[in-house]
């Protein structure tokens, strides 16, 4: 009895210590003062239906979601900060400070930074909507599901908070010629009908027509045989889709994410990224050396192994014709900009048309 | 002789009675440190002037004052606040079940509360302000529904409580599940809620949970009493007077409310239902009286300094604070197995 309080002592005693030992101080001094805020400001509706009070001409502008954080870059503003998932290599974000993870902002690094304006994710940061606007900043509650083309994303409206629709409405514009180009150019190719599926999963998970993975087959002309709406209550990009469907849709090519694609683990920039069981595209060494997140969890080989020897799959015109095609884990919103996962995605289907 | 004898026991019960008290008072100041700790710790470092200034009101600096009086002060005291409703909520369940397992998981708090959370966030996102009252009520509609299952010919017994518990969980879990599967783009979000997070928990969510605790804990120290009772056995209580369902309905009740009220201001926070009240009872024994206090001190020391971590361990990364927690309360139950089986082995 008397060793077991001691041992509970212990217990405590550890506890205690390692909360205090965690706790290590941060030489960083308090920032600016933010009360010098524009005195200009515009009412702008957001996804939560709220009228919110922004500045004229943002100064500070924070995202707290990686495809906006990209977004906001798109339109030629520099954030005051960074998401822990935003790991597109761009020189300007790369001595950005880091705001914690999306769905636990770190209010302290927020309220340091003295954002003039935040970009939040109407879902996730609904919740902490308080804490945000007692930071001063005009927040704005951004639905990316709300996209109408989920390549680019909100930029409508994150165009529209920083005044700058002019560069949004370009953008748009500039994606919608690439994919005009890019489909003029593989349209030789015999892949008109696919599937993009979450690679390294006992279930099937194949991506609907509207999310960001069904928009760049679709944007390349060739058609997803997940059909349009599977279901009015599934709202998700991915969805369970079934073997004897596919079998009986036989796709001309199966487009496979790497595992790892939600974790920010893909740091390539993706280009040329990518194996399959066609011959064209980089070989796997290069693929495992530039997308490091998902080589550590499941490389190109062993993740194309896993179809290629799977008596359900290899029947599949796309197995036997070398055209079951794995994407980097970095072909994701907020991990690739819109115009270079237009471009990836085009080569690892139609390599040859790049040759 | 008989004179001394009750002399003597009368001293031994007033030297056990000032040694429990001397623990819940060292425990509460405890407390009352590790608060004043976690609001001085965080990611952005502030000296000890600064940070007095802020208390007596003479700090000029916008950035102190508000970091300080309103995102660590709040947040620090839904922590202690949802730590002692988990910690009394436990010790109310481990006591009218008689089962050291039992937690508000057992009357389906965390099912309840999840799946109503997971419903607003997924097919009612544009209401999300809903989320703790919906939680709550999700919490305590789950507590009424098992005892109303568990009951059978007027009355319930500990077994059909935990059955119904076990079951409607395990329903509520599966539609929670559904309806994850069914909008996995808002995985992130709702994994994040299921855990337990305290991230931007500030003065709005002190106001939502602060009557439930105070009303809660006057509940639960009016029925501790009751718990010892039960704690002899159903048909002893009953011998003494006790009135069993009407008891057994107002504990399950007071357990929901405050395991509700906790659950939907951080998420479903793990393990603290289950280790405050074990902690408390190896160090003070099972008389409620005492145990209603210091499982709820416990729970608040608890959960206060997991969440310190949680913010600091990683600055400026937050982890959700239900990690800590799982992560410490895993080797504690490591713990309780090394000294069932030293005890075993003993006897």
């Amino acid at each position: 009895m008397v060793k077991s309080k001691y041992l509970l002592i212990g217990f405590i005693a550890v506890f205690l210590s390692a909360a205090m030992a965690g706790c290590g101080t941060q030489p960083q001094q308090a920032a600016t003062d933010s009360d010098d805020k524009q005195s200009e400001v515009r009412i702008v509706r957001d996804d939560l239906g709220r009228e919110v009070q922004v500045p004229e001409e943002p100064k500070r502008v924070l995202a707290l979601n990686s495809s906006m954080t990209e977004i906001v870059f798109d339109l030629g503003v520099v954030p005051v900060g960074k998401v822990s998932e935003y790991v597109i290599s761009r020189p300007e974000a790369r001595d950005l400070p880091g705001i914690s993870f999306e769905n636990t902002p770190n209010i302290e690094m927020i309220n340091k930074l003295a954002p003039d304006l935040i970009i939040a994710h109407a879902k996730n940061h609904a919740a902490i909507l308080d804490s945000l606007e007692a930071t001063g900043a005009a927040v704005v509650c951004v639905d990316p599901s709300k996209a109408e083309d989920q390549l680019v994303g909100r930029i409508d409206l994150i165009g529209e908070v920083l005044n700058r629709q002019g560069e949004a409405a370009a953008y748009a514009k500039k994606v919608e010629e690439k994919s005009a180009r890019l489909r003029e150019k593989i349209a030789g190719s015999p892949i008109k009908t696919a599937l993009f599926i979450q690679g390294g999963s006992q279930n099937i998970l194949a991506a609907q027509s509207f999310c960001f993975w069904g928009r760049l087959l679709s944007d390349l002309g060739i058609e997803n045989i997940v059909p349009l709406k599977v279901s009015d209550t599934a709202k998700s990009g991915f969805i369970t889709f079934d073997i004897e469907t596919i079998i009986q849709k036989d796709p001309d090519a199966v487009l496979v994410l790497q595992p790892g694609f939600r974790s920010g683990d893909g740091q390539g920039k993706g280009k040329g990224q990518g194996a399959g069981a066609n011959s064209n595209g980089p070989g796997p060494a290069e693929n495992q050396s530039q997308n490091t997140g998902a080589a550590k969890s499941m490389s190109p080989e062993e993740l194309l192994a896993i179809y290629q020897n799977d008596p359900m799959w290899k029947q599949l015109s796309a197995v036997k014709n070398g055209k079951l095609i794995i994407v980097p884990a970095n072909i994701a919103p907020g991990k690739i900009n819109g115009l270079e996962a237009l471009d990836v995605t085009a080569q690892l289907i139609a390599p040859e048309a790049f040759e | 002789m008989e004179n001394r004898i009750r002399c003597v026991g009368g001293r031994r019960q007033y030297s056990k009675h000032s040694r429990r008290l001397f623990l819940i008072a060292c425990f509460t100041l405890l407390v009352i440190l590790a608060t004043v700790f976690s609001i001085f710790k965080g990611t952005l470092h502030f000296s000890l002037p600064d940070a007095l200034a802020v208390l007596t009101g003479n700090c000029p600096d916008r950035l102190t004052r508000h970091i300080l009086l309103n995102v660590r002060l709040p947040r620090t005291l839904v922590a202690a606040l949802v730590g002692l409703n988990m910690g009394i909520a436990g010790a109310l369940l481990q006591g009218l079940l008689r089962n050291p397992l039992a937690s508000p998981n057992i009357i389906g708090a965390n099912s309840g509360a999840g799946l109503a959370a997971v419903i607003v966030m997924c097919i009612l996102p544009g209401n999300i302000k809903m989320l703790p009252p919906a939680a709550f009520l999700g919490a305590l509609l789950a507590g009424m529904i098992i005892y109303t299952l568990s009951r059978r010919e007027g009355s319930s017994s500990n077994v059909t409580i935990i059955l119904a518990g076990v079951a409607l969980s395990a329903l509520f879990t599966a539609f929670t599940s559904a309806i994850m599967i069914l909008h996995s783009d808002e995985l992130g979000i709702t994994y994040t809620w299921l855990v337990g997070s305290l991230t931007g928990r500030g003065w709005p969510y002190f106001s939502i949970i602060w009557p439930y605790s105070l009303l809660g804990a006057l509940a639960a120290v009016y029925l501790s009493p009751r718990i010892n009772l039960f704690m002899l056995g159903e048909e002893v209580g009953k011998n003494l007077g006790l009135s069993i369902e009407v008891s057994r309905f107002f504990i399950i009740i007071n357990a929901s409310i405050l395991a509700g009220s906790a659950v939907s201001v951080a998420g479903t926070i793990g393990f603290i239902g289950i280790v405050a009240p074990h902690l408390a009872r190896m160090m003070i024994g099972n008389d409620y009286r005492y145990l209603i206090f210091l499982s709820g001190i416990l729970g608040s020391l608890l959960l206060v300094m997991s969440d310190t971590l949680a913010r600091t361990l990683f600055q400026p990364l937050e982890i959700p604070v239900g990690i800590i927690t799982a992560t410490l309360g895993a080797p504690f139950f490591f713990f309780l197995l090394y000294q069932k089986r030293s005890s075993l082995l003993s006897s």
